[in-house]
């Protein structure tokens, strides 16, 4: 129903003068409508077929109501469209957008005893803090409840509530859920001792520079890592105590060396086995420790890869982590942590020189280690570090 | 706002005069019209040395006739100009308010994106000239109504400088308020070589603070800057914000600030009622309201006709005293 007055709210439909299903012209006369002032002959906009003709002669029509429609051959009846504010308020205005950060945090009015007044922010604090503002209100005067004065209830400083909403949130992964459980399962189970000594480096240093000069390419060079973990398996066949899982009442001790070894990813980590380490040369060592860690990254590693290692090796030191106390990985008894080469000033028959020294950390099951087993194991390793030339047979 | 290469200490008057200079100068397009613009330099100097420059092709003295000076620009612009348009006095903007309301903001939209109206309309604001009720309005909110109209009010020789470059370059028009009172502030700009604008919709944070958000528009900027100064003796950390651009307005910073201090007041020189302030204060209600521990408040010129006796004239502005006396009954209450 078309508008032809400014004022004019509905119209009266006199007649058609096309019937439903005749074809169309646009220009063509179509129906006729009468306002307050005058009865108008109405041109069709276009051309088509009359369909769905819905106004008979008579009625009064609001104006921009459908009361036909002109359709192509073979058109069907657009879905209806609603233009009216009446039945879809939500698109007449934007939503009313969301007060604070979390979606969780409802704002529902506490049950107070008594009318409180209170400013918004001390009221949204309240909720927060789960403060009664009416009993609040009995300490204060004539004016308002602020924020401030919840705040000294809640005795929490503004600084902190701001941190509480600004934070990301991440899913916890699997890998994150089985790191989880598995370190709570050796912190509650697991009684550690912690037994720190410092090793000179400059000999393995300086054998392992011989080596890498002599090598043809680059993925036959070795680096202290690999290194480590030669001198960590030959100590081990020494000190079959640390290379053991303890069971229920047993105690397993193994004669093959499989070293686990942490490998950090993005989220989480990784602690592919090299099986037999203690067999195994230098380059080998290399060479396996090479694609483990390389497939431990991608997430590419095979099933036969992980688990069951006998004892693990946990290096920072490329982080230059001086020091630090790795969590057991059960059922081993058994974890060492390896920190940064640093040049570090030693007396040496009464001088004072510089050595590049690096501290390992044993960690030992007390359940089945004693402090004087894991001692002299480091002493071991020690004594393998500091002359190394066996290591590179 | 980086001050640390801005090496010449310049007026309002000059930065204005440059940005026109600079930017007529880059485009030839660019064209400047208004009364006593041209042979007499400006009421206030602010065209000094144009017509010098650029010829009387480029700035032309109109006759004393709002609604035509601004009806011409709106031609001019949809026709391939950028015309700069100075209404002496933005009480007389209400005589250009068909140009302005009705074509200008409209064109762009109404025809489907064929036309556009890269117009700015310079204009001046501000009461405390002796100049009475037909010559002291400050009428900024009678445009920031109506969308398609973009409307800016520096406070420096910076602002001023770089808000009006980018009103000239805009495709669309924009409203820019200058207060009169102001015009000989001094402050550093860079040297000429040294382009710079700034953009719609970007606030200028002047003074961080703790315990409440002083937000100010053009002439009242300096008000809410030596309030704070006032309060900080006392005690009180007052933030200001200095506005710049009312459409689009920096939403984003006056929430921000809200929920930092939790109480604000908005100060403009436009008529308190149905005003700027009102609107500021809105988005500020809405976007921060559980944030607040006391209600905004407003902060504008007296509701009567600015008197033309002086003694009456000062009462009716927002002043330094009023804004501290307001902050202290909100930290009171």
């Amino acid at each position: 129903m078309p508008a032809l007055e400014m004022s004019q709210d509905v119209g009266v439909l006199i007649s058609w003068l096309k019937s439903d299903g005749e074809s169309v012209n646009k220009g063509d006369l179509l129906f006729e409508v009468e306002t307050d002032k005058a009865v108008i002959e109405i041109e069709a906009p276009g051309t088509g077929i009359l369909s769905n003709v819905s106004a008979s002669p008579g009625d009064k029509v609001p104006i921009g109501q459908v009361i036909a429609y002109l359709l192509e051959g073979g058109e069907e009846i657009p879905h209806k469209v609603s233009l009216s504010s009446d039945d879809d308020g939500k698109s007449q205005g934007e939503s009313i957008p969301p007060v604070l950060g979390s979606k969780e945090t409802t704002l529902v009015r506490r049950k107070e005893s008594k009318l409180v007044a209170a400013s918004p922010k001390a009221r949204r604090l309240a909720i927060e803090l789960d403060i009664d503002l009416s009993a609040l209100s009995t300490t204060l005067a004539d004016r308002a409840i602020q924020a401030k004065d919840v705040l000294n209830v809640g005795s929490i400083k503004v600084d902190d509530l701001i941190k509480k909403h600004a934070y990301d949130t991440i899913e916890i992964s699997g890998m994150r859920r089985a790191i989880a459980q598995r370190v709570i399962q050796s912190h509650h189970n697991a009684p550690p001792i912690a037994l720190t000594l410092s090793i000179d480096m400059s000999e393995a240093i300086s054998r392992i520079n011989d080596w890498n000069e002599k090598q043809a390419t680059s993925e036959s060079k070795v680096k202290i890592s690999s290194l480590l973990c030669r001198a960590v398996a030959k100590t081990l066949t020494q000190h079959p105590k640390l290379n053991g899982h303890l069971i229920d009442d047993e105690i397993h001790q193994y004669k093959a060396v499989h070293l686990g070894v942490a490998v950090a990813l993005e989220d989480g980590l990784m602690i592919p086995v090299i099986r037999n380490a203690q067999k195994m040369t230098m380059g080998k060592i290399q060479t396996e420790l090479n694609g483990l860690a390389d497939r431990a990254r991608k997430q590419r590693l095979k099933k036969e890869e992980i688990g069951g290692s006998t004892f693990t090796l946990s290096n920072l030191g490329m982080f230059g982590i001086e020091q630090f106390t790795a969590i057991l990985n059960p059922p081993e008894v058994g974890i060492l942590s390896v920190g940064a080469v640093k040049e570090t000033p030693v007396g040496v028959e009464g001088k004072i020189e510089l050595r590049p020294l690096m501290q390992v950390t044993i960690n030992a099951d007390h359940r089945a280690v004693d402090g004087a087993a894991a001692a002299q194991f480091l002493m071991t390793l020690k004594n393998t570090f500091e002359t190394p030339a066996p290591l590179f047979e | 706002m980086s001050t640390q290469n801005n090496t010449r200490e310049i007026t309002i008057i000059q930065a204005i005069n440059e940005a026109i200079c600079e930017e007529m100068q880059r485009d030839e397009k660019v064209i400047l019209i208004g009364e006593d613009v041209a042979n007499a330099q400006g009421v206030f100097k602010v065209t000094d040395g144009v017509l010098n420059k650029f010829g009387p092709e480029r700035i032309l003295d109109t006759p004393i006739s709002e609604a035509g000076i601004t009806g011409v620009g709106v031609g001019m612009a949809m026709t391939g100009l950028r015309p700069i348009v100075e209404i002496m006095f933005c009480d007389f903007l209400t005589l250009t308010m068909d140009a302005l309301v009705n074509q200008a903001a409209k064109t762009h939209y109404m025809s489907g994106g064929n036309y556009q109206v890269p117009l700015v309309i310079r204009t001046l604001m501000g009461a405390g000239k002796r100049a009475a009720a037909q010559h002291s309005q400050s009428l900024q909110a009678w445009v920031a109504h109506v969308p398609g109209l973009k409307v800016m009010l520096p406070s420096t020789p910076y602002d001023a400088k770089g808000m009006l470059k980018t009103a000239i370059r805009d495709n669309n028009p924009v409203i820019f308020f200058e207060d009169k009172m102001n015009y000989q502030i001094k402050g550093f700009v860079p040297e000429p070589e040294e382009e710079y604008t700034i953009p719609f919709g970007k606030a200028d944070l002047k003074r961080e603070g703790d315990d409440i958000t002083l937000v100010a528009t053009s002439s009242m900027v300096l008000v809410a800057l030596d309030a704070a100064e006032k309060l900080g003796e006392e005690g009180v950390s007052a933030e200001v914000i200095d506005l710049r651009s009312l459409t689009p307005i920096d939403e984003e910073m006056l929430v921000e600030s809200a929920m930092k201090t939790s109480r604000c007041i908005v100060i403009d020189e436009g008529y308190q009622s149905f005003g700027v302030t009102a609107e500021v204060a809105s988005v500020i209600n809405e976007k921060a309201f559980y944030h607040l521990d006391s209600p905004v408040q407003r902060m504008g010129a007296m509701d009567v006709p600015v008197p033309f006796s002086p003694v009456l004239e000062d009462q009716t502005i927002p002043d330094v005293e009023g804004v501290v006396r307001v902050t202290k009954q909100l930290l009171d209450n």
